[in-house]
């Protein structure tokens, strides 16, 4: 079947503020923001400023910061206590002069906290600038910048929406977050708005096939409309690799193993580390017989995927019709050994789970 | 023959000239369930209620909090006719007694007497084939060859042979045979796999399974299932290898897995079917395993099987990773003259569909045959090829249900009861037809086995399918009845007595086509011995040749056939009865 993830970008919006515009549309964006500025005062500001306190109680006896100290101490106590319009500029100064590493982190979350709560999202990209340089590796870090993050990425997404209501990243963007929601008709009818805006925009045809494809069971208008998509986007961009692989899998799962090939040829050339093309390539050259012919993409793919059972069961076919016993038996064998492998991470986690599930049947008394 | 009752287009212009006249207002209160008994009667299916049919027995999975594997897969039926009078009766396996169960009533298997009217009557006790145990699935056959089906029915734990004593009842036999089969057994097949004219037994068996290496086994990830077991994925329990068992002759069978190389290959075997995939006259066995690759033992001139399942390409799917296989069925779908199989497997896994080459290797062909789509959300059990509307064409139709009753707080879009799947095929490929034929397709049920087999005698071949936790479903066929039909039985003489292997081709006009009589296939369960060749609108036979299998693998070829009525043609004899 169809290997999406080939295909598949990573989602063009966070996941929070993907749900939110999807769930109201571009439309009910006051009511996002509603929501929005409910749940930025809640639990997330609710836990920073624990984490703030903890950091605040743990620290405050300890950090004798040796330059700008006292501007530092005054800033992170107004944002601390509530003052963030004074607060915010002297924070902002602060967090460029500190050196003690506690007191910078406490200034840059205090930083945060304030652009968050101002409604100036935007003003929090020094703050994350410096945190995610400085502190990396932070839970207190990366958990306050997932949620700037997506408040900025909310907040850009009303932007769009109030200042370019009719321009087709609206529409883009609610797509994709309907996409994330796996309301694949109605992505696929957001897709379909922007090609009546601008047909010619390079990748939004492959995004509609793919909406297409993605419903749980495609029928086969579906399938015929997705391959009419994917035809079209490589009109516009003949160089779209993950397009030519699509129709490869299409003419495959259609039986059509010659179109299968070409398609799967052209992808495989047009991105040479496209791996799955190269699989797809020797896979529907071994369903056309010419099993000497499918060697190269296979051994090709085993290169890049040494650990794939599919890739050696493939070639293991591939040397048995061509006749080279040998070599298929010793694929097959490192096919039942790669198999083997990924049944023993499976039995490994479902262990894990029985364990983890024992635990909580546990009476309380018992844990 | 052909119950053609003034149903289809009478009724329906007599409904369409009802519109628009004085008549239909006072018709308005009857014209629903009206239409909807012409809906009913023109659907190819219609289920037949146990009100009518008497069967009132009831499937008990024995559910638990524990999740003890074996009752999500069971249980099996069967169409046999016990009494050979030439009407199919009905056995029903249910679970039992056992470690991991102990019901508050006893329970047992029920075999229900044709009553030849439509009705069946329950004649467990009398026959005395209650079952004892915690009973999966029955396969028929007349392993002593005196012209009475006997009945294997698998067991978790033991299973019985049943030996039909010709008189309506059943004595008990499994010591004396030697065919217990300790262990957890799923589904049996009899065939004669040395060509010796008599009825072997090969047993497929499960997991090394009991109460004691039961694993408790969750899903935490899923808030709504915190804290409760689920089933277990079967990969984290050892596979067992299936037997087989050699018949003596003198009521005994001797174990030959190990001889014939069937033990040396562990599996996770839930189906089988006895079919002939190279066309050398000995018939193989494509076995179903679950989180394990499915095993093709190709016969080596009934000295050894050779598992081929890697080679032949029907070990995994297209991917190299093996699938949740669970019923199989092999038959000659594309009218090449060579045998294709098809097994089922869970929800996004996809059926597999094999078409042979020839050489003893196979294309999966699930997805340009319109099963891969069909087939992505289904987890599937008893299947079976048939030529449902008598065109000519054999046709496929599937049972299905997910084994896990909490499967839809995982999924979305995955239900733990399911429709059952009917594919037409026109000729030039299956058709996915379950939306169009009626209410029996559009009631999910938790489906396991299924059984084929004609009730009614009608030359229709009617449907049986047996439900985990819930009553069986008995499926009525009315579309074979619109074409002309030839339903065999087929008598071995020097062949094994029920013509297993057997290869029947028959002329109509322009059709000509061939069928093999595979042993098995499904889930589970055993059907209907006969065999029904459809001819579509064709009133007559030009000549029908069989073909038996060893050790005479003579030809016979019968001319002056009738249509319309079932027949018995005995080995070797010119006449047909």
């Amino acid at each position: 079947m169809l290997r999406w993830q080939a295909l598949n970008p990573a989602p063009a919006v966070s996941f929070e503020s993907g749900t939110v515009v999807a769930n109201r549309g571009i439309m009910g964006w006051e009511y996002n923001r509603l929501m929005h500025q409910i749940l930025r005062r809640s639990s997330f500001w609710l836990v920073l400023s624990l984490a703030l306190g903890a950091l605040a109680v743990g620290q405050a006896a300890k950090n004798k910061p040796a330059f700008a100290a006292g501007d530092a101490e005054r800033a992170t106590g107004l944002a601390e206590s509530g003052h963030c319009p004074e607060a915010l500029p002297l924070l902002k100064r602060a967090i460029r002069q500190t050196t003690d590493q506690n007191l910078k982190k406490r200034i840059g979350l205090d930083g945060l906290h304030c652009a968050m709560t101002r409604d100036v999202p935007y003003e929090s990209l020094d703050f994350l600038a410096v945190l995610t340089r400085d502190f990396p590796h932070d839970p207190d870090v990366l958990y306050a910048a997932t949620h700037a993050f997506s408040d900025l990425s909310m907040h850009s997404s009303q932007d769009l929406a109030r200042d370019a209501p009719f321009s087709f990243q609206v529409h883009e963007l609610n797509a994709e977050a309907l996409e994330i929601q796996g309301k694949w008709p109605e992505a696929a009818a957001e897709y379909q708005k922007i090609l009546d805006i601008n047909p010619m925009l390079p990748g939004v045809h492959a995004r509609l096939g793919r909406a297409y494809l993605s419903k749980p069971q495609p029928t086969p208008d579906d399938v015929a409309k997705a391959k009419k998509a994917f035809e079209e986007e490589i009109e516009i961009d003949p160089r779209n690799a993950g397009a030519e692989y699509v129709l490869g899998q299409l003419a495959a799962d259609s039986g059509d193993s010659t179109g299968a090939v070409q398609h799967f040829t052209k992808a495989a050339k047009l991105d040479s580390s496209f791996s799955e093309a190269f699989l797809g390539l020797g896979t529907a050259l071994n369903s056309a017989r010419r099993f000497a012919d499918a060697i190269p993409p296979l051994e090709n793919y085993e290169k890049m995927e040494p650990d794939s059972p599919t890739g050696h069961y493939q070639l293991a076919l591939a040397y048995a019709g061509a006749g080279r016993k040998a070599d298929a038996n010793r694929e097959a064998a490192l096919q039942r050994q790669s198999s083997e492998a990924l049944e023993a991470v499976k039995r490994k986690a479902a262990t894990a789970q029985e364990k983890q599930t024992s635990t909580e049947s546990q009476p309380a008394e018992q844990k | 023959m052909g119950r053609r009752s003034g149903r289809g287009i009478p009724r329906r212009q007599f409904l369409s000239s009802l519109a628009g006249t004085l008549v239909l207002p006072y018709l308005s209160n009857v014209l629903p369930s009206f239409a909807s008994a012409a809906d009913a009667a023109s659907a190819p299916f219609s289920e037949v209620p146990s009100s009518a049919s008497g069967i009132t027995w009831t499937h008990t999975s024995g559910l638990s909090p524990e999740k003890y594997l074996p009752q999500s897969t069971g249980a099996g039926c069967a169409f046999l006719d016990y009494d050979n009078d030439g009407w199919m009766d009905i056995y029903l396996v249910n679970s039992g007694k056992c470690d991991i169960f102990s019901p508050t009533q006893p329970l047992r298997n029920a075999l229900y007497h044709n009553n030849r009217d439509g009705t069946f009557t329950d004649v467990t006790e009398k026959a005395g084939v209650v079952g004892g145990g915690y009973g999966m699935g029955v396969a028929v056959g007349d392993y002593n060859a005196d012209g009475f089906p006997d009945l294997y029915v698998t067991q978790y734990g033991r299973s019985m042979l049943y030996r039909n004593n010709g008189d309506g009842t059943f004595t008990d036999v499994t010591e004396r045979a030697g065919v217990a089969a300790p262990g957890w057994a799923s589904s049996a097949v009899w065939f004669d796999y040395d060509n010796d004219g008599r009825l072997d037994l090969f047993v497929c068996r499960f997991v090394d399974f009991d109460k004691t290496k039961h694993h408790n086994c969750g899903a935490p990830g899923i808030p709504a299932l915190k804290g409760l077991n689920e089933y277990c994925y079967p990969r984290i329990y050892s596979p067992m290898p299936s037997w087989l068992f050699h018949n003596n002759g003198d009521g005994t069978f001797t174990d030959v897995s190990q001889k014939m190389g069937i033990a040396e290959n562990p599996g996770k075997s839930w189906g089988v079917v006895a079919t002939d995939i190279n066309n050398d006259g000995w018939m193989d066995l494509f076995v179903a395993n679950d989180t394990e690759a499915n095993f093709l033992f190709v016969n080596r001139g009934g000295k050894k099987f050779e598992e081929s399942g890697f080679t032949a390409g029907v070990g995994f799917g297209e991917g190299g990773k093996a699938r949740s296989g669970m019923g199989v069925d092999s038959a000659d779908v594309n009218q090449d003259g060579w045998m294709d199989l098809f097994v089922t497997d869970l929800n996004h896994e996809i059926f597999g569909f094999y078409q042979n080459r020839h050489d003893e290797t196979f294309d999966d062909i699930a997805a340009p045959s319109g099963i891969a789509t069909a087939s992505k959300l289904m987890s599937g059990w008893g299947l079976k090829f048939f030529d449902y509307d008598n065109d000519g064409d054999l046709d496929l139709i599937i049972a299905n249900g997910h084994p896990d009753d909490l499967i839809e707080k995982i999924y979305d879009n995955v239900t733990y009861r399911e429709r059952l799947m009917l594919f037409h095929n026109s000729g030039k490929g299956l058709k996915n037809v379950s939306q169009e034929s009626g209410a029996a397709f559009s009631h999910p049920i938790s489906a396991r086995g299924l059984a084929l087999g004609d009730f009614n005698n009608d030359g229709a071949v009617d449907v049986l399918i047996s439900c985990n936790g819930e009553a069986p479903v008995l499926l009525q066929n009315n579309a074979g009845r619109e074409n002309h039909w030839l339903g065999l039985k087929l008598a071995g003489k020097k062949a094994n007595i029920d013509a297993v292997g057997t290869v029947v081709t028959y002329q109509a006009g322009d059709l000509r086509r061939s069928r093999m009589k595979v042993g098995g296939g499904s889930y589970l369960s055993s059907h209907d011995p006969r065999m029904v060749l459809g001819v579509g609108k064709r009133t007559k036979l030009d000549w029908v040749e069989i073909k038996w299998p060893g050790p005479s693998t003579l030809v016979q070829r019968l001319t002056d056939i009738p249509v319309d009525r079932y027949i018995t043609i005995t080995e070797g004899q010119a006449k047909w009865e």
